[in-house]
């Protein structure tokens, strides 16, 4: 099964660049091949959720065009800063799982998986340096847990390199994510140890922080992978978490807020919470954005269809509370 | 007799040397009994594989006579050394070093048969395990090499040769001994051979290219680095060693044992050495996990890790200087015979403190250069390549196909033997031969310089008469590398089975793994299980024991399990190749 990074968006209707810092500049950089100037925006970037979100949009940019320009321009930006070497393993990240595609493995030929490792261990051959040469640095740490599971490394591999990336900032939700995809049955884990992992992320989550979200990762795995409805503890656990989180006040908006949202929205919706999904649906005022909506067949079709009804539920309730509130006995 | 030159023991204070019969005698008193023994500069890895066993052969000769009824003796043949020891009263060692001696000068050769016997039971439940496994990988089978393969000559040592080895490496020239006395004690008689003073085994290295790695280590991972000898080397495994043990235990559940060492291979060169064995599940982050501890090193050594490392390697010094001398006569003696510097404790400290953080990344730089790792899968992801599988050239001359795997082939060429598949071949020449197992119904198996070792068994080969193996390499591999085995039973000599249908398709897609070939990592999973399943099959017995389609079934490896899951898969295409 697909992660959000797993596949290049399926149209423009979700507009990747839209919530990135610099969004704008950075799409007109890649397109037109410019990628000195976005590693220059990105490296006014502090926030390491900031950094993945613009790193794995720009990944994930005009993947699989043929030929492939935006590789080589990539390629032949590195000036073998890390920022730089980590950019191009990632581009050979998206490059390796557009050539696997999103399928089950079973429907995965031994082609595609020939040339999908041979892009993760191309891609793992820069970050294993980088990380030798600059252990401190995060953004490469948390490129190493995907090509980790890609290559077949092993939960344990996959969690030490969380471990390490975690040792210096604890709080990278994109790692998280990340980390969370490998431990998932469907790479090798189990879901215990996939509860465990969210449960000590949420523990150790600041206020404000994303990292109160993962518990959205693996409840919305949970329902893909066949649980047929949401358990109303879930629903109650996911909202408390976006208390602790988006709508916490010290939660700071960055690029990976969006996702977040339309993540919590797309979780409401699979757990036929319309108006509770409308709240996140309206938070993402600059257009529709795919997170996890890329699992689902049609995700345009789908996110225009259950944000609409999102709307007119939460328009409902409204209507119901305001006349409540008008036949409310004194 | 020329004037022996004796060792400068300055820096040792408390111990004197004198000569016995022209051997160095090192001197310190102690409290107690007395204890002795001497020490040569032979070892098994002096060996070839055709004579592997000899100096053990000799050293157990050598004690025979003794029987000391209250001292504490004993013999013991390493890689690169040999040393008596006993101790008991004075005159039990006088009496034990001088009953070696005598030994060696005449050994009771109608005890051979006898003694090969118990050299055979001994090494019974004995297998070289991984580190031979690294060895051979490394070196070949040759020098340090040989330990991987027990003792393989014991089956064809001859008197003469036994004769020969102890008149030219028991010699004075080439011993060392102590007593823990102040004078040289009354009635020593240390007479031996005249000879030479013997220098390090070869140092061989048949890896092409390196880093390099091996597969199928299911527990955890093992790595050899060959280094630049010194203090440098020795403080960088002692950082190393500082840095697993954080990142592997200290923060994570990742090792359940961990250890480093470092070993002296000749006057420049040393080995590295690590093995990790991982607690449940984390065989995969072994492997990580060392890979970026040493990677990180040829970078990044911290002042902590140095200071501890550093720390260490003082205490360890102190409690060298602070030993009574006659402690130290052993070790001393070792460092004679081997020729290491005679440098005391002090100047070592010194020296240990003046290494920088910059010396030990250089170090670091050299053991990831040159390592050789062992484990559960590839490591292509580091940029280590694997360890090779083939010969590096294929043999060409007469060619049989095999019977039940057609796309093998067997090559009988003018300077040697081959085997050819459609992905490599292994190929031993005739002049580096360095072992040829032989039975009478035609079978051989050869072993070349290089650690690559081929089965031949004639019945599995289309058109290929069982005595023209015979007639072809008989007369051309050196008579002193071949050992003769008995007769095999009738039902031992394999019969070749019809082809078996190749399965290229269906392979379990779960987990995304396709196909052999496809997948690199499983490629180097498949054919590194398949060489250390062929590695292993040391001696005669194979050849007595086992039919050429089922020789994997030696139960002495951890990775025995994998080889039989990988070899139903390829046994049919693949030939009995590789190490």
């Amino acid at each position: 099964m697909a992660t959000r990074r797993d596949a290049a968006p399926t149209a423009e209707f979700f507009d990747p660049w839209a919530y990135l810092p610099d969004g704008s500049a950075l799409r007109g950089a890649c397109e037109v091949g410019d990628i000195a100037a976005a590693l220059a925006i990105m490296r006014g970037l502090t926030r390491h959720d900031d950094i993945a979100a613009v790193m794995w949009t720009i990944a994930g940019h005009a993947v699989g065009e043929d030929p492939p320009r935006l590789t080589a321009a990539i390629e032949a930006a590195d000036d073998g800063t890390p920022l730089a070497r980590t950019l191009r393993a990632a581009r050979y990240v998206t490059s390796g799982w557009e050539a696997r595609s999103s399928a089950q493995a079973q429907f995965v030929s031994a082609g595609q998986f020939e040339q999908f490792h041979a892009w993760l261990r191309r891609a793992e051959r820069i970050l294993f340096d980088v990380c030798s040469q600059h252990p401190g640095y995060v953004p490469a740490w948390e490129v190493r847990i995907t090509t980790a599971r890609g290559l077949d490394l092993g939960v344990g591999e996959t969690r030490r390199r969380y471990d390490r990336l975690a040792a210096i900032d604890p709080q990278v939700f994109a790692a998280q994510q990340a980390c969370l995809q490998q431990i998932l049955p469907k790479w090798g884990g189990t879901w215990e140890q996939a509860s465990q992992f969210v449960a000590e992320c949420a523990a150790r989550a600041e206020p404000g922080s994303l990292s109160h979200l993962l518990v959205v990762d693996l409840a919305f795995e949970r329902a893909i992978d066949g649980e047929k409805t949401v358990p109303p503890a879930m629903i109650d656990r996911v909202r408390e978490a976006a208390t602790q989180s988006v709508w916490h006040p010290h939660h700071t908006t960055g690029a990976a807020t969006a996702t977040a949202h339309t993540n919590l929205a797309l979780f409401f919706t699979t757990a036929a919470r319309p108006a509770d999904a409308w709240h996140h649906f309206a938070a993402l005022s600059k257009g529709p954005v795919e997170g996890m909506w890329s699992y689902l067949d049609g995700a345009e079709e789908m996110y225009r269809k259950n944000h609409d009804a999102a709307a007119k539920a939460a328009a409902k309730a409204a209507a119901k509370a305001a006349d409540g509130r008008t036949w409310a006995p004194a | 007799m020329t004037a022996l030159t004796l060792p400068d023991l300055t820096e040792f204070p408390g111990i004197a040397v004198a000569a016995a019969d022209g051997v160095p005698v090192l001197l310190a008193p102690r409290e107690g009994n007395t204890g002795g023994g001497i020490i040569f500069r032979v070892g098994s890895a002096h060996e070839t594989l055709a004579t592997s066993g000899i100096t053990h052969l000799i050293e157990h000769l050598a004690l025979r006579e003794q029987v000391l009824s209250e001292a504490h003796l004993n013999g013991q043949t390493h890689a690169d050394v040999t040393l008596f020891h006993v101790a008991g009263s004075a005159t039990d060692v006088v009496t034990y070093l001088n009953d070696v001696c005598a030994a060696l000068r005449d050994l009771p050769m109608d005890r051979i048969d006898t003694e090969k016997d118990i050299l055979r039971s001994e090494a019974e439940g004995k297998h070289p395990g991984f580190g031979g496994h690294l060895r051979i990988s490394r070196h070949g089978a040759r020098g340090f090499g040989l330990v991987g393969y027990g003792e393989r000559g014991i089956d064809r040592i001859t008197h003469d040769e036994v004769l020969d080895w102890a008149a030219s490496w028991f010699t004075r020239e080439n011993a060392v001994a102590w007593v823990t006395a102040d004078t040289l004690p009354e009635g020593l008689d240390l007479s031996l051979p005249k000879g030479t003073r013997r220098p390090p085994p070869v140092l061989t290295d048949v890896l092409q290219g390196s880093p390099a790695y091996l597969t199928g280590l299911r527990d955890g991972v093992a790595l050899d680095a060959v280094v630049p000898r010194g203090n440098a080397a020795y403080l960088a495994s002692l950082v190393l060693r500082e840095v697993l043990h954080r990142d592997l235990r200290g923060t994570a559940d990742i090792a359940s044992t961990l250890d480093v060492d470092y070993d002296l291979l000749n006057a420049e060169d040393a080995r590295l050495s690590v093995v990790v064995q991982g607690t449940e599940g984390q065989q995969g982050a072994v492997a990580g996990g060392l890979a970026d501890a040493l990677s990180t090193l040829r970078f990044h050594v911290t002042d902590e890790d140095l200071a501890a490392a550093r720390a260490g390697a003082v205490e360890d010094l102190a409690e060298v200087a602070a030993a009574p001398p006659a402690e130290l006569l052993p070790s001393v003696a070792h460092r004679v015979v081997t020729g290491r510097p005679l440098e005391g404790p002090e100047r070592i400290r010194a020296q240990v403190e003046s290494i920088t953080a910059d010396d030990v990344r250089a170090v670091a730089r050299e053991a990831w250069g040159s390592a050789l790792w062992y484990g559960p899968d590839a490591m292509d992801w580091a940029g280590i390549v694997p360890a090779p599988n083939w010969s590096e050239a294929r043999a060409t001359g007469r060619t049989f196909q095999r019977i039940d795997a057609p796309d093998v082939s067997l090559v009988l060429a003018v300077d040697g033997v081959g085997m050819v598949t459609r992905e490599g071949g292994v190929t031993v020449r005739f002049v580096d031969c360095v072992l040829m197992e032989s039975v009478p119904d035609g079978a051989r198996v050869l072993t070349g310089a290089d650690g690559f070792r081929l089965v031949i068994e004639p019945t599995l080969y289309r058109g290929l008469d069982p005595s023209a193996v015979a007639a072809h390499v008989d007369s051309r591999v050196p008579a002193n590398v071949v050992v003769h085995l008995p007769a095999r039973e009738p039902d031992e000599i394999p019969v070749a089975q019809p082809p078996a249908k190749v399965r290229t398709t269906a392979r379990d897609t779960a987990k995304g793994e396709t196909g052999p070939r496809s997948i690199p990592a499983t490629v180097g999973l498949v054919l590194g299980m398949w060489v250390v399943g062929v590695l292993v099959l040391g001696g005669g017995q194979v050849l007595l024991r086992e039919a050429f389609d089922v020789d994997v079934r030696l139960g002495f490896l951890p990775v025995v399990g994998l080889i039989w899951a990988t070899y139903g898969l390829i046994s049919k295409r693949h030939p009995k190749a590789g190490r």
